[in-house]
């Protein structure tokens, strides 16, 4: 990790895990500057996890600056954030189809999948800080954890499914679900399934119609017990996706506990 | 598991706490039971510290239905009862209750809108009983309906009714976006406020902003019971009670506001708390006081509510509290901790009611040494003729005292007692005061971060006398605190002297006596003080007469966590008249009390 190529490997039975150090060219004499990855250096990991056999194994890649260049929501200062050859990192991900890719740097929690032209969906998350004291620096973020589980492989585009579970500390209320509106993550990230909003928006436009049709209120547990790869839809999608359907088609959502919820008529006596 | 004690005892207010925290640490007390099991409105009276707030935050239904179903991991036989009591009550339906904390940031800003004060009072109370309405609902959504979808069509019908009763601009079918709608309210209506007071023209829009919260006092909440106990089968004869916290903030013509509603209210019961001398007024908005005894009662909630009852059962009491408060919060930390208060400290010498620590002879010699000569001379006639009535009548009574001013006048150089420790004294130094307790508990273990081994008594001594200096010196930092503080070191010295200077007699004075003739700025200095837990009223009437805190008289003995500061022995004594304490010599440069600052 600090001699070229900048990186290391971790290789067992069920995982390869795979390390960038993107803030190797730091030190106490450099200026403050963008985390960097020399492609040479890129080419030569690429080259060693090509010779290892990760054919069943989950992959992750980790790093320590931003691959992307998210919305800034902390300060105006200029930001070093994101890393140089970004692109040919994030490149170097889909082609080696690593799994999931786990960064830090700037604190905040974010959940995404980054897919490019190789389409293949990768889950990206920006990992909120464990332990460094945040509430003077950084207006009051909260620490955070992440579990990453996955729970298995969409048969029919070998991608992982799963979900990455978030917990905020504050000093009041100790650790606490994470929640979008506060931590800008969700306190569950599903992944995996790849319905697009359009194919997810037509599908469930039938599924509930239907239902609604023949038993007067559709519920989404009830969808999982004959789609069951839908647990893996992505919450946010889902709520944009039946909140535009609800509105076009007269339609009331009713969020209920563990993720499910319910969908009536508009003004339903029930 | 190694326990990192440094914030294991920080004094935390209820207000902050969890819902979990609370409920975690709550300690069932006879105040709570009279408060659960009362028919009428009440005002709970009791100083900084003394539990005011989490006694009625667990009034309100969702954390009493969680005590109702905490998992006991301990034997304790009254605890249980104490859970199958909630449990029964939340079963029944019998009372609901909804906890408002009324901040004094919000009272602060009705300063802001002069003209429209009283208006702004009302709109904003309304709302803030209404959204706190909400936690109750869902609360009893979840408690009395079983079947998930049949939740969450119970929570919309009820979510929908409300927006139309409370004329939100759109109706809404969920208890989150219900409160976000009304934090919203909140936010504009403030702003329209705001433009109201600076004379600036208010659009129709404007004006009818959140109109059904501009109605009668208590009239949104009222009727949104109604519609949550339609929805959910709550019998007609259930309590729906309005918890009203951190009254002491409000004015004068708040009050009467309030006390106009106890007075006339049958749908809701209150249960309002302020300070000791912070129920400003009996009177109301209409020509007739409200009646204590009929349309409220008084539940005076220092020391634990133990202030009738004699000075054994009511150590006895604030022990048992200030133990199971120690293992409740320690365990928050490390749940397989077996550690205990008395393993920790130990029992103390200075409580102990046998002559084991000094024998009967021994202590006729220190009689002699520190009593005067009526004492004297009694105390050898009792030991003479019959021992045990020596016992009873004055060694119980002066063996503490005794052991506290032989010490003080052999101590060599700058060596500390070491009778300051044990568990019935750190409890009696407490007050019964849980913020005061934990305050204790972290200057026992002076910020730190080891395993909780047993603390030397010379060692507790020393750091309970630092504890209580400065729950002294705090005063000063209090609104009016100066006087207060130099009251009670003119009090304080005043028995120091009494206690440690000149010879004892067989009741030695340790309270004070107030008249009509007082000082007005005495008296407001002994009632800050008495919000603040420094002094504390020695009542012995029916908790329910309006004289439990009359204008200007009554006993007031000092805080036993002062004792320690002033070489006192923590207790109750005869009450000597504050004239006679401010005369005395001793006092004389406190007399500053008197002079305008």
């Amino acid at each position: 990790m600090y001699s070229s190529p900048y990186g290391s490997i971790w290789d067992s039975e069920e995982i390869t895990v795979v390390g960038i150090n993107s803030s190797a060219r730091d030190s106490i004499e450099t200026n403050v500057h963008h985390g960097s990855i020399a492609l040479q250096d890129l080419n030569i990991i690429k080259e060693e996890v090509g010779k290892l056999d990760t054919k069943d194994k989950v992959k992750v890649l980790l790093t320590h600056h931003h691959p992307k260049n998210y919305t800034d929501r902390t300060f105006q200062d200029n930001d070093f954030s994101i890393m140089q050859n970004a692109d040919a990192f994030l490149r170097f991900a889909t082609s080696s189809e690593f799994d999931v890719i786990v960064h830090g740097h700037k604190h905040i929690p974010r959940f995404d999948i980054h897919s490019d032209s190789l389409n293949y969906p990768i889950v990206a998350l920006s990992a909120g800080s464990f332990s460094a004291s945040l509430k003077d620096y950084h207006n009051g973020v909260a620490n955070f954890f992440h579990i990453i589980e996955v729970e298995g492989k969409c048969v029919t585009n070998d991608n992982i499914l799963g979900k990455v579970t978030t917990w905020a500390y504050f000093d009041n209320n100790k650790w606490i679900s994470a929640s979008k509106d506060r931590d800008f993550i969700s306190h569950e990230e599903f992944f995996g399934d790849i319905r697009n909003r359009k194919v997810l928006k037509k599908e469930l436009k039938t599924d509930i119609g239907s239902r609604i049709a023949s038993h007067g209120r559709f519920r989404w547990q009830i969808l999982l017990g004959r789609k069951p790869e839908l647990k893996y839809c992505n919450l946010g999608l889902r709520e944009i996706v039946v909140t535009e359907l609800c509105k076009e088609e007269g339609w009331e959502y009713l969020p209920m506990k563990n993720n499910d919820f319910l969908v009536v008529l508009e003004d339903s006596p029930q | 598991m190694s326990t990192n004690l440094k914030n294991v005892f920080e004094a935390s207010n209820a207000r902050d706490f969890t819902s979990n925290q609370l409920v975690n640490e709550f300690i069932w007390t006879e105040s709570f039971s009279e408060l659960l099991y009362s028919t009428k409105n009440q005002v709970v009276l009791g100083s900084r510290g003394s539990g005011k707030t989490a006694l009625v935050k667990m009034l309100s239904h969702q954390n009493l239905r969680k005590l109702a179903n905490k998992h006991l991991s301990s034997s304790d036989k009254q605890e249980r009862n104490n859970i199958s009591e909630a449990k029964t009550i939340i079963e029944q339906r019998s009372l609901v209750a909804t906890y408002v904390p009324l901040k004094v940031e919000w009272v602060n800003s009705l300063e802001n809108y002069e003209n429209s004060k009283d208006k702004y009072f009302i709109w904003s109370l309304n709302l803030a009983t209404c959204a706190r309405l909400i936690d109750t609902a869902k609360s009893c959504i979840d408690a009395y309906v079983e079947d998930e979808v049949d939740a969450v069509l119970v929570q919309r019908n009820v979510c929908k009714n409300l927006s139309r009763l409370w004329t939100l601009p759109r109706l809404i079918n969920n208890f989150q976006e219900l409160r976000r709608e009304l934090e919203i309210l909140e936010y504009e209506k403030n702003l329209m406020f705001n433009k109201e007071s600076m004379g600036l023209t208010l659009t129709n829009e404007e004006k009818v902003l959140g109109m059904a919260f501009h109605g009668n006092l208590f009239s949104p909440f009222t009727i949104a019971t109604k519609q949550i106990s339609s929805a959910l089968n709550i019998p007609d004869n259930s309590k729906w009670v309005l918890c009203l916290d951190e009254a002491e903030f409000l004015s004068k013509e708040h009050h009467q506001i309030l006390n106009t509603h106890m007075r006339s209210a049958n749908d809701i019961f209150f249960k309002i708390t302020t300070m000791p001398y912070r129920h400003h007024t009996l009177s109301t908005t209409v020509n007739a006081n409200v009646n204590v005894g009929h349309d409220l009662e008084y539940i005076y909630i220092d020391k634990l509510g133990t202030i009738n009852k004699n000075q054994k059962s009511s150590d006895k009491i604030i022990q048992e509290f200030a133990t199971k408060l120690f293992v409740n919060r320690l365990r928050q930390f490390d749940s397989d901790s077996t550690k205990t208060l008395e393993t920790l400290v130990g029992h103390s010498k200075l409580a102990q009611d046998t002559n084991e620590l000094v024998t009967d002879e021994a202590l006729l010699v220190m009689i002699e040494n520190h009593c005067n000569e009526v004492t004297y001379t009694r105390a050898k006639k009792l030991y003479k003729e019959n021992i045990k009535k020596f016992d009873d009548e004055l060694a119980r009574k002066i063996r503490g005292i005794l052991l506290l001013r032989d010490e003080y006048h052999n101590r060599i150089g700058s060596t500390n007692t070491s009778l300051y420790s044990g568990v019935a004294i750190i409890s009696r130094c407490s007050d019964g005061n849980p913020r005061r307790l934990f305050r204790l508990f972290n200057h026992l273990l002076n910020g730190s971060v080891e395993e909780l081994n047993s603390i030397l008594p010379s060692v507790q001594s020393k750091r309970i006398k630092s504890f209580s200096h400065s729950e002294l010196e705090v005063i000063k930092f209090e609104k009016s605190g100066k006087r207060s503080y130099e009251l009670i070191k003119a009090i304080g010295s005043f028995f120091k002297a009494k206690t440690l200077e000149e010879k004892l007699g067989s009741d030695l004075p340790q309270a004070i006596q107030i008249q009509h003739s007082v000082d007005e700025r005495v008296w407001a200095a002994i009632k800050s003080a008495v919000d603040l837990g420094l002094l504390y009223p020695v009542v012995k009437k029916d908790s329910n007469e309006r004289s439990l805190f009359p204008e200007m008289e009554g006993v007031f003995c000092l805080a036993n966590c002062l004792a320690p500061h002033f070489n006192l022995f923590p207790r109750v004594g005869r009450a000597v008249s504050i004239s006679t304490v401010m005369n005395s010599t001793k006092v004389i440069e406190q007399m500053e009390l008197f002079e305008n600052e």
